[in-house]
């Protein structure tokens, strides 16, 4: 009886430090979950603002957009407004699958501040369902020969980048 | 009693030797699962900062740089493109698809220190940046003179000193002295043979760019064995001719073709735009109170022969479309077409200088 009472009483202390074990694993795997879970976000982020500044840097580069000077080097940060009219139509139409591959999920915009207040959209692919976008802004000099010389054809305005994730 | 006890003393050691063994097995497994994970993830890191390092240097143009990656010297970077489809990676490892940026660089690269350098493609508006990717343990030997040697030289110098090993004054001494890999650049007609000092090494590579056509060799048993036909250089002639330049940088044959394609498929993108444009200009100049509207108008499509729409749409465009086909197989030839349209746009867009021009 004495004997019966004492492996009782080892059956519920093992049972006891088995539970304490589990639970404590449980632990670990929950705050491993959550720390992942934290981390993974973080490096999301950092991804598509990483994607953000390679998109800025490209448009800004868009050999389809800049301020060609002939055989001189391109104006920088300057968007030529005669081929944003054009550059549109190619990079949504014909070929968008192109263009998808150089920008993929995002909408490009100019923004023209001043003289006169004007938009365009030069690019725009927002991701199906998608819930988070990341936007940043890079101020531009627009170039549009065929206003007249008293409007100036140079204007002022902003690029903006809305990268979805 | 006493031999019951003994017996349940050795079952409980058998039970804990057991159990034991399986928890080490089991955070041994994990330990193991989280080492290959973590050596995956970071092969994907690599090849990620490398392709970002290269799409930044890529675009922005007339640009050199050296990105310092001692961190990386166990690791190949495999430059890959063939049959259309370009990527960058570890081998054996991980890669990533390059399918925009034309990359001319060596095959494989291990190394320190990466160096790359983007120049503009012109036909005769920009195309895009052709991106150079060398290392500073791969040794270039130029053989011949001319301008085009004095042009390499200065083109090749960086504000930081001279990292890229170009060897322009070596006076016959080829010597590969440690280095990863040598690559002889002809400026004029190449030898049958292998210069000496480079006999018996296994990375030694060569291009020779002597006329308008560039043709690849590799090292076999002493002699140079041809890679592929000769391929006509699709540039107009000038100086900082980025498609010569890519030349001396691209592995082989088919890494220089494939990637020269890239740049002809944007081709017809950019031109598609620059059509829009000139449709623009054309319009504006039907207007008489248009600045200079009379002789822009003249040049741009009255002007015989060759006026700058006619040029465009006639003779431009059309061979664009043929020289993309062809080019997709392998034959480089058609594009030679392409450019007498491109130098009389080029003229033509000179001409335009007191009107708006087309680029």
């Amino acid at each position: 009886m004495k004997q019966n009472r004492k492996a009782q009483i080892r059956m519920a202390e093992t049972i006891a430090v088995i539970f304490i074990f589990f639970v404590i694993i449980l632990f670990g795997i929950v705050f491993y979950y959550k720390y992942s879970e934290i981390t993974a976000k973080q490096e999301r982020e950092e991804l598509v603002e990483a994607k953000a500044t390679q998109i800025i840097l490209k448009t800004l580069f868009l050999p389809e957009v800049i301020c060609s000077r002939g055989e001189a080097e391109p104006l920088l940060t300057c968007f030529d407004l005669m081929k944003v009219r054009a550059a549109k139509n190619v990079m949504e139409d014909k070929f968008g699958e192109y263009y998808f591959n150089l920008f993929p999920y995002v909408t490009i915009t100019l923004t023209e501040v001043y003289p006169t207040e004007k938009e365009w959209v030069l690019y725009d692919k927002p991701k199906p369902e998608s819930k988070n976008k990341d936007v940043s802004h890079f101020i531009v000099t627009l170039k549009d020969e065929m206003r007249s010389s008293k409007e100036g054809i140079f204007s002022f305005g902003y690029l903006t980048v809305e990268v979805y994730s | 009693m006493e031999k019951k006890a003994q017996l349940q003393l050795t079952f409980n050691w058998i039970y804990i030797l057991i159990a034991g063994v399986v928890i080490l097995l089991f955070f041994v497994g994990i330990i193991l699962k989280g080492q290959t994970v973590a050596e995956q993830s970071l092969e994907q890191d690599i090849v990620r900062i490398v392709e970002s390092i290269l799409i930044g240097a890529g675009v922005s143009e007339n640009t050199k740089n050296f990105i310092d990656v001692s961190g990386l010297t166990d690791y190949i970077l495999e430059f890959k493109c063939e049959d259309d489809f370009a990527s960058l990676g570890i081998k054996g490892g991980a890669f990533k698809e390059i399918p925009i940026e034309p990359v001319f660089a060596p095959l494989e690269l291990r190394t320190s220190g990466l160096i790359l350098w983007s120049v503009p493609y012109e036909l005769p508006f920009k195309v895009i940046d052709l991106l150079m990717a060398t290392s500073v343990n791969t040794k270039y030997f130029v053989v011949g003179d001319g301008e085009f040697k004095e042009e390499l030289e200065k083109a090749v110098k960086f504000e930081q000193g001279d990292r890229v090993r170009f060897n322009f004054d070596f006076e016959g001494n080829f010597d590969l002295g440690g280095n990863y890999q040598a690559r002889v650049v002809y400026l004029e007609p190449i030898g049958s043979d292998v210069p000496g000092g480079l006999q018996g090494e296994e990375k030694v590579t060569a291009v020779d760019i002597s006329g308008r056509e560039i043709t690849y060799y590799t090292a076999v048993n002493g002699r140079w064995a041809a890679d592929g036909g000769a391929i006509p250089l699709i540039s107009l002639p000038g100086e900082k001719e980025a498609a010569k330049y890519a030349a001396i940088f691209a592995g082989n044959a088919e890494s220089y073709k494939c990637n020269m394609r890239k740049a002809f498929k944007r081709l017809e993108y950019v031109t598609k735009v620059y059509e829009g444009k000139l449709n623009e200009l054309l319009e504006y100049y039907e207007n008489p109170l248009a600045d200079n509207q009379q002789n822009c108008k003249f040049i741009l499509k009255e002007k015989k022969p060759d006026n700058m729409a006619d040029v465009f749409n006639f003779q431009f465009k059309s061979w664009i479309v043929g020289c993309k086909t062809e080019a997709r197989r392998e034959d480089f030839s058609y594009c030679v077409g392409l450019l007498e349209p491109a130098e009389k746009l080029r003229n033509l867009n000179e001409e335009l200088r007191s009107c708006i021009q087309l680029y």
